[in-house]
């Protein structure tokens, strides 16, 4: 049957996904400001190299490159969930406003606390950007539940929720230390270059075990598709699967958030264009969509790199510059 | 042991919806639930696979309550097709393979495909196998959905109007087939349906709700013109027609 050439393509995508994500995390790698050639780059990661290239290679770079997949695996993960759960293509961490909760929260934690003479830890900051998170989440799904609330509507209250969170977080950045505005930039228009070994094993812990978890229940997920009642009919526990989906997607945003700050539209892209190219069946879209966020990440924060060189500019900048037109195409589809 | 046994169920929203309903069901029956828009048909099927939580009285199968019955179990037993189903973006080949579900434990088998490929050919749905469910037509759509359930391999199946949408042709066959799969398989059926005559041509027995309380159940006899009346408001005619009643508006 055709449907077995059907799972084969599915498959081949899969693959292609990873092939590029390799390719791109290697070119990202070498990419830089410092003039170093392939050559020194590659020799550099296998423990070769001078004591600078070691520096920027291991020091900046590979950091850079780790947490834009992990973080990149985080977002498209939260993105995929929302829209999901909503039934809402427009639907994502970003435009739901629910990024920017997490950003006001992290700001609260590391500003609030240094007032009072600590220095935020990095799980400290995470647990307030995903408490954040949640709240708005929650936020979020009480408005979609309102009965006159159609999916234009829900996202129009996110773009006002995004707006005032933004606004927050700027006031309190400018409060807090007035000669930083650029830190209140890197926070709204995220930015991979401040994160660190640390935070990058607490964003892959939590990704990785998320997607293994999602992944888990991907035939639930396909279920829910269905609508409720039919799920329910067909054996699944609707409402655990809506609770734990709530809380992997809000835990993902408001992790990824607290460490490299707002990284706009991966979580509506990532989904969006693997279910275009490979359709809505979980059992390919969760890796489909978990490699093209990392992919869209890295392809971002590569090119962040290298348009505007030696300047480097905010990642979430040109994944807002990409997001954007798809975002509008798909409003205008939708109709 | 009957296979459906509904104890004095009650059911409220802000009022009540279902009156104490008790009735059994036996083993392969397929049964016409009939009442006016309102009367409670959908809220019953929907306290039946458990959507809906009764207020008092309980529900067994097999003499297990069902409140003690697993999820995964429940879907074994009974499918249900909804009466309002929303757009489906999935292809019909993973629409029906999602019907396997009760019975997939980490991934889908072979023997999960071949049953959803002999639905396919059963059905008659060769055609559109690969097409996106909600690029179909209602009739298509529905049988779609139809072979989903059955899927499930289950013991019991809950339809909620499965022909409303369809053109008299499809009616029909959709009753036919549900008819004759579930014969064949020794599935019990309820379907709530408003076309009296089409329930009498494909049923067994007749569940009359009226107002959320039972009116009457029973073989074709419990359709009479009396019986018609006082649950529909309307005056018909009642006519033998072979072996088998119809009815005429007067
Ligand atoms: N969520 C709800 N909240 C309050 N009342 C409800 C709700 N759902 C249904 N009802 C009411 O319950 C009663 C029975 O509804 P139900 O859907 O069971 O009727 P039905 O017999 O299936 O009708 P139809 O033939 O139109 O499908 C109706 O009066 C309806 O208004
Ligand atoms: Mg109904």
């Amino acid at each position: 049957m055709k449907y077995r050439e059907r799972v084969a393509f599915k498959r081949a995508f899969i693959y292609f996904l990873c092939c590029l994500l390799i390719f791109i995390s290697i070119l990202s790698i070498n990419v830089g400001s410092s003039g170093m050639t392939i050559g020194e780059s590659v020799l550099t990661l296998f423990g070769k190299g001078s004591e600078k290239s070691r520096f920027i290679v291991w020091g900046i770079r590979l950091p850079r490159v780790m947490g834009g997949f992990f973080v990149g695996i985080g977002t498209a993960l939260s993105g995929m969930i929302i829209q999901s759960s909503l039934n809402n293509p427009l639907a994502s961490p970003s435009t739901l406003g629910i990024s920017s909760a997490s950003a006001l929260g992290a700001n609260i934690a590391i500003i609030t606390l240094a007032r009072i003479g600590i220095q935020a830890s990095s799980a400290m900051t995470a647990a307030f950007a995903f408490a954040s998170s949640i709240l708005c989440m929650l936020l979020v799904l009480g408005i979609s539940s309102l009965r006159r609330a159609d999916k234009t509507t829900v996202i129009l209250a996110g773009v006002a929720l995004n707006s005032l969170f933004s606004a927050v977080t700027i006031i309190i950045q400018y409060f807090a230390d007035e000669t930083k505005l650029a830190a209140a930039v890197a926070w709204t228009f995220g930015d991979l270059g401040r994160i660190n070994f640390r935070e990058i094993a607490i964003v892959m812990a939590v990704s990785v075990v998320s997607s293994a978890v999602i992944y888990l229940y991907r035939w639930n997920l396909n279920a829910m598709d269905s609508g409720e009642h039919t799920a329910h009919s067909l054996g699944v526990n609707t409402k655990f699967m809506r609770n734990l989906s709530i809380f992997l997607a809000a835990l993902n945003t408001g992790i990824c958030v607290a460490f490299v700050g707002v990284i706009g539209f991966v979580g509506l892209l990532a989904p969006q264009i693997t279910k275009r190219v490979i359709g809505e069946d979980k059992r390919f879209m969760i890796p489909g969509t978990l490699l093209m966020g990392a992919f869209l990440v890295l392809f971002s924060d590569t090119l962040a790199r290298t348009i505007a060189a030696p300047l480097v500019l905010p990642v979430g900048a040109i994944t807002s510059i990409l997001g954007a037109p798809v975002f509008v195409y798909i409003l205008l589809k939708e109709r | 042991m009957d296979l459906i046994h509904v104890d004095r169920l009650n059911f409220k929203y802000n009022r009540y919806i279902l009156k104490n309903i008790s009735f059994d069901l036996t083993h392969g029956c397929f049964v016409s639930l009939l009442g006016i828009n309102g009367a409670g048909k959908s809220t019953l099927l929907k306290n039946l696979v458990r959507i809906l939580r009764p207020e008092s009285g309980a529900v067994y199968i097999n003499g297990e309550d069902i409140r003690g019955i697993g999820h995964k179990e429940m879907a074994k037993r009974i499918a249900y097709v909804s009466q309002h189903n929303i757009p489906i973006k999935n292809t019909v080949y993973d629409t029906i393979l999602i019907g396997r579900l009760p019975h997939i434990g980490r991934d889908a088998t072979h023997s999960d495909y071949g049953h959803v490929e002999y639905l396919i050919r059963k059905l008659g749905l060769e055609a559109f196998a690969m097409r996106d469910a909600n690029t179909l037509s209602g009739g298509e759509f529905q049988k779609v959905i139809l072979a989903r359930a059955l899927a499930q391999e289950p013991k019991i199946l809950l339809l909620d109007e499965p022909t409303s949408s369809l053109d008299i042709n499809n009616q029909a066959a959709v009753m036919r087939l549900v008819r004759e799969y579930c014969e064949e398989k020794r599935i019990s059926v309820i379907v709530s349906i408003h076309d009296i005559n089409l329930a009498l041509r494909y049923s067994d027995k007749f569940l009359l709700l009226k107002d959320g309380a039972i009116y009457d159940y029973g073989d074709a006899s419990v359709i009479t013109r009396q019986s018609i009346r006082e649950v529909y408001q309307l005056d018909v005619e009642v006519l033998n027609h072979g072996n088998k009643k119809i009815i005429i508006l007067n």
